[in-house]
This record gives structure tokens, C-alpha cells and sequence, in this order.
């Protein structure tokens, strides 16, 4: 619920943030989303129009990729340390159910509150920037589909957490830390480079190689509104990541004493 | 078949430093209630949580109305009540009761005639709509066994039921169990509560460190001690002690009375033989009979 209101109002600040600033764009295009000024494109030359709407689709879209996922983690943060709680869990294990099913009915309630909660500030959002700027852009309704993606990505993550931290809290700071922080500088310095074969490297490499990927997905949020080529091995990767803790999780849900 | 069978279940935790069960095996026939007794951390809640597929076992195995545990259809006709179990707070007694029957796997038709009843039964009509956080334990403790019974199952497993319950409610506890065993119910309880136990069980076992050191019918554990408590009139009491002692019987002295051993009933007469030709009166004669908690006491010790 909290949620669905903190969503409402990141919508309405979109609303003002885009209404306010966004004056002609006949010979200069200047433009202020979120109290920043965007004069000039990428390679010093004016951008013209179509182009600027393309980056502000996808700026906007990349805004609401790190909004909800950040809100949605949050909701879903006690979903599993509250189903392994002691005296709740046994009661539930000594129905007739197999743990798979105890374990899949919380993750697929999780996937679809967060999916209805993605939808709505996608939605809303694309109505908003469709009536306004008059370009019914698909790719924008289609980020929806990577944001849900890396969520059950990162979700999946936190399940694994969870599964030996035990705690809210922590499973969600620790996810925040490694997917917020920890992840991008990875990113950054594989990208950069290091020396090779280092010890460092290959510590980085591994976990560029292991932790959900946000730089991945504005990579790919951007690159097809924009309509840059884009790897199919970013949402492939982004599944079978997910896919990989989800079993993990399983795997350590199924063997553990309770 | 029996209704719960252990096969030499055993359960170690932590790479084996703690042995919480070794090798128990029990078979225990259907409509039996059945207690298993045992200090704290003796393992009684380890055996129902491996009965149930809740912890998995070192090794062993065991069944349940002949199913094999690990086959979750063992837990078809099972209810269960976990010994600190908790209800999500935002719900209600009422909504508990569906949700967990729901996942019991009974129809919904079934669950709206057993609700109201079960309330009824356990005394939380009245609260029916109020929020499980704002429970007492006691309360708590009832809505978890009404759980229990929610698919009517043919096995309960309760650890601990009366915990946290009033006199009043351990009673209306006992005779809904003793009514369930009626009906043919097999139920199996951990407790501490020997006077409880002693009153509804038919069987009994004892858990000590993880290891079985004794089991049998609730009778046997309630021999008599050979011992009978003789009174006499108060004015005696030093005359009758003498004849004792002349005797040559055993006895513990006490203000108004005392406690004679005795080896058979021939004894005892010829003990009161030589009291009445004494012209003591005898004001009573009681066989002392040994409590549970006594035997309890004496095999822990
Ligand atoms: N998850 C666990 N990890 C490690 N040790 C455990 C675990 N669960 C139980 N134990 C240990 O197993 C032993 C038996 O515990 P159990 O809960 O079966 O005792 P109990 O007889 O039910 O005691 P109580 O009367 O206090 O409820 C204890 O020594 C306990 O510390
Ligand atoms: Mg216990």
C-alpha cells in the first residue's frame, strides 16, 4: 500500500517536473528534467526534437527502473525471512504440501504484486508523456517487461539472502549494497579495465560475472529507445542469474532444518 | 499398520556435536494417545519435527498411517500444533482457520461448517474477529490446537497443547481430547505436565538426552511402592511407633500418622493385628500409590 503511494507521488513529480520546464524546441532545445539542463546532445551538435524525446523516454524510463525497483525490493523484502520464521514455517511444512509449492506460492504472489505495482507507474507514466509530448513510444511500455526482468533478478538474489541471513532488514540492505554500490563499481572497473589476472581482477570478475547487473539493463533500457543495437545476452544474462539464485534458494530451502 | 512408526529415527545438528535423537523407534497403534516425556532439550519436539518432514533426519525413518514421512502425503490426515508457533497478526481467528485448512486441502463447504464449530469448542467465538496480534497466549495456544483439528485428521501431533493454559482451559483441553480419542483418534503429546499426562495417556516413553530410557503403559508407571499409610489415634502415636520398631518394619514417622513398607497384604494384617491387640485404634489404612512425577523424578535423576 505504502508503495502504491509512494508511486502516485513519483508520478505527479514527473508531471511537474516535465510541465514546468518544457518550453519550445524550435532552435534551442532546452530542457530541465529533474532541475537538470540538457542543452546540447551527446557529440556537442543540437539535437533535434524526435532525437531529445528518444533520451528523455529513456532517461525517464532508466528514473523509474531504479525507483521501482528500489520500492519494489522494499516490499518484498520480508516475504521469506517472515516465511522461515520459527513456528510459522513448521505449520506450514507439515501440511500436505511439497516445500517446492510452499516456496513457488510466495514467489509467484511477490512476482505478481510487483508486477501489477511496475505496470502502474509505467502506465501511468506513459500516459502522461504520451498526452503531453504526443508520441506513443512502445519501447517505453516495453522497459516495463526488463525492469520486471531485473527484479526477479535481483529479488531472486534476496531470496538466496535471506535463505541464511534470515532478516529482513539485513537481506535488504545487503541487496540494496550489492546491486546499488557494489555492482555499478564493478561494472566500472571491468569496463575500465585492471591490471589482468590480478587477484582483484579475478574477484571482480567474478562478481561482475555473479551479481545482478542495473548498468546492464540502463545499457539496454537505452539503447532500445534510442534504437541502438542491442545484446540479447543482457536479458538472457539477467535470467539465468535470477534463474540460478532462485535454485539456490531452493535447493537450501528444501535441506534446511526447521 | 500403525498410525506413527519410528524406524531408529535419529537427528544430529551441527555436524553431529549435538545429538538430539539417537535411534528411537516406537510404534504406536491407532486410537492410542500417546505422551512423551523428557527434560527440556531431550528431544521430544526433534522426533515430531522428523515425523513431519520438518527437520530431516540423520538417519532412520519413519511412517505415519503407513505412508512413508518423506512422501508428503503422509501429512494427508495429520494435524499439527508447533510448540511456539505464531499466526501472521493480520489476520483473524476465523480467517486463520480457512487459510490453514485450505492448505490441508479441505473443501470449503467442509471448512464453513467446521469453523463455527471449532470455535465453539474452544472458546474463541467471542474473539472470532479479532486480529491474532492482539491475542493472549493462552488464547493463541487454543486457536493453534483448533488448527490442528481443522481437516479432522486421523493423527495430532501437539507439543506442548496446555502451555500457557488456565486450569479451566486445560480441562475443556483434556476432555476435547478425550473425546477425539473416542472417536478413534490417535494423538501424540509432548509435555511437561505430568498430572495432565497421567490423566489421558495410554502409553508413555521417556526421552533423556536424545535416547529412549523407558516406555510403556501409563500403568506402569504408576505401580504401587509398596507402601501403605497407617493412622492412629493421636494418644498412640509413640505405642504404635514401638510396635513397629518390635516388628521390625520400615517406616517413616509422621505427626499424625505413618508411612509402613510393607512386602505383602499377610504383612499388613499382622501389622494391625498387633495394633489392635494393643487396643490402638485404627482410624485408616491408604496404599501409597507412586505419581508419575515421582517416577519422572526418580529415572531423570
Ligand atoms: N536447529 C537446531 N540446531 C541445532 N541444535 C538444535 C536445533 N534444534 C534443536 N537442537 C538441539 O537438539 C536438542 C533437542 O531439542 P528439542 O527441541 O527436541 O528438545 P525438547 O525435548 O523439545 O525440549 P523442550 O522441552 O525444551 O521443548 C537440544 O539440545 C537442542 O539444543
Ligand atoms: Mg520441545
Amino acid at each position: 500500500m505504502a508503495v502504491f503511494i509512494l508511486a502516485t507521488l513519483f508520478c505527479i513529480n514527473l508531471i511537474f517536473a516535465l510541465n514546468v520546464k518544457y518550453a519550445g524546441m524550435d532552435t534551442k532545445a532546452i530542457l530541465t528534467v529533474f532541475g537538470n539542463t540538457l542543452e546540447q546532445g551527446p557529440d556537442g551538435s543540437f539535437l533535434n526534437p524526435e532525437m531529445i524525446l528518444d533520451h528523455i523516454l529513456s532517461a525517464i524510463a532508466i528514473a523509474i527502473f531504479f525507483v521501482s525497483l528500489f520500492l519494489s525490493l522494499f516490499s518484498v523484502s520480508s516475504v521469506y525471512p517472515d516465511m522461515i520464521k520459527q513456528g510459522y514455517v513448521d505449520m506450514l511444512i507439515s501440511k500436505p504440501l511439497s516445500r517446492s509449492s510452499v516456496f513457488f506460492q510466495r514467489f509467484g504472489g511477490a512476482m505478481t504484486g510487483v508486477f501489477i505495482n511496475i505496470f502502474y507507474i509505467i502506465i501511468f507514466s506513459w500516459l502522461i508523456l504520451s498526452l503531453k509530448f504526443e508520441i506513443w513510444s512502445m519501447s517505453f511500455l516495453a522497459s516495463g517487461f526488463v525492469i520486471l526482468l531485473f527484479f526477479y533478478n535481483i529479488f531472486s538474489m534476496m531470496i538466496m539472502i535471506s535463505m541464511f541471513v534470515k532478516n529482513p532488514v539485513v537481506a535488504l540492505l545487503s541487496t540494496y549494497f550489492l546491486v546499488f554500490i557494489i555492482s555499478p563499481i564493478i561494472a566500472a572497473v571491468e569496463r575500465f579495465g585492471g591490471s589482468e589476472g590480478s587477484f582483484r581482477s579475478i574477484i571482480s570478475g567474478f562478481l561482475n560475472g555473479v551479481l545482478p547487473k542495473v548498468s546492464d539493463a540502463v545499457i539496454f533500457i537505452n539503447a532500445f529507445h534510442t534504437g541502438k543495437d542491442v545484446s540479447a545476452n543482457i536479458p538472457i544474462a539477467a535470467f539465468l542469474s535470477g534463474t540460478m539464485f532462485l535454485a539456490v534458494s531452493l535447493y537450501v530451502f528444501k535441506k534446511t532444518d526447521f | 499398520m500403525y498410525a506413527v512408526e519410528s524406524n531408529g529415527f535419529t537427528k544430529h545438528y551441527s555436524g553431529g556435536k549435538i545429538k538430539a535423537l539417537s535411534d528411537f523407534c516406537i510404534k504406536i497403534e491407532k486410537g492410542t494417545v500417546f505422551s512423551l516425556l523428557g527434560p527440556n532439550g531431550a528431544g521430544k519436539t526433534t522426533l515430531i519435527k522428523l515425523m513431519l518432514s520438518i527437520a530431516i533426519p540423520t538417519s532412520g525413518e519413519g511412517f505415519i498411517l503407513g505412508k512413508k514421512t518423506t512422501d508428503r502425503s503422509s501429512r494427508m490426515s495429520v494435524g499439527y500444533l508447533s510448540e511456539n508457533h505464531r499466526f501472521p497478526g493480520f489476520l483473524n481467528a476465523e480467517q486463520v482457520l480457512w487459510y490453514y485448512g485450505k492448505m490441508s486441502g479441505v473443501l470449503s463447504t467442509d471448512l464453513k461448517k467446521r469453523i463455527p464449530v471449532l470455535l465453539k469448542k474452544f472458546n474463541l467465538e467471542e474473539k472470532r474477529k479479532l486480529k491474532t496480534v492482539k491475542y493472549s497466549k493462552g488464547m493463541l495456544q487454543r486457536l493453534g490446537t483448533a488448527q490442528a483439528l481443522i481437516n479432522d485428521p486421523e493423527v495430532i501431533f501437539l507439543d506442548e497443547p496446555t502451555d500457557g493454559i488456565d486450569p479451566v482451559g486445560r480441562i475443556e483441553i483434556r476432555e476435547i481430547l478425550l473425546e477425539l480419542k473416542e472417536r478413534g483418534k490417535t494423538i501424540f503429546i509432548n509435555s511437561h505436565l505430568l498430572s495432565e499426562v497421567e490423566r489421558i495417556s495410554d502409553e508413555i516413553a521417556i526421552l533423556k538426552e536424545g535416547r529412549m530410557i523407558k516406555k510403556g503403559r501409563t500403568s506402569d508407571f504408576l505401580e504401587s511402592t509398596g507402601e501403605y499409610n497407617i493412622r492412629v489415634e493421636d494418644s498412640k502415636q509413640e505405642i504404635f511407633f514401638n510396635i513397629l520398631n518390635s516388628l521390625n518394619i520400615k517406616f517413616a514417622p509422621h505427626k499424625h500418622s505413618a508411612s509402613v513398607k510393607i512386602n505383602d497384604i499377610t504383612e499388613l494384617n499382622s501389622v494391625i493385628d498387633s495394633l489392635r491387640d494393643e487396643d490402638i485404634l485404627i482410624k485408616g489404612v491408604e496404599e501409597i500409590k507412586g505419581s508419575l512425577e515421582d517416577f519422572f523424578i526418580k529415572i531423570i535423576r
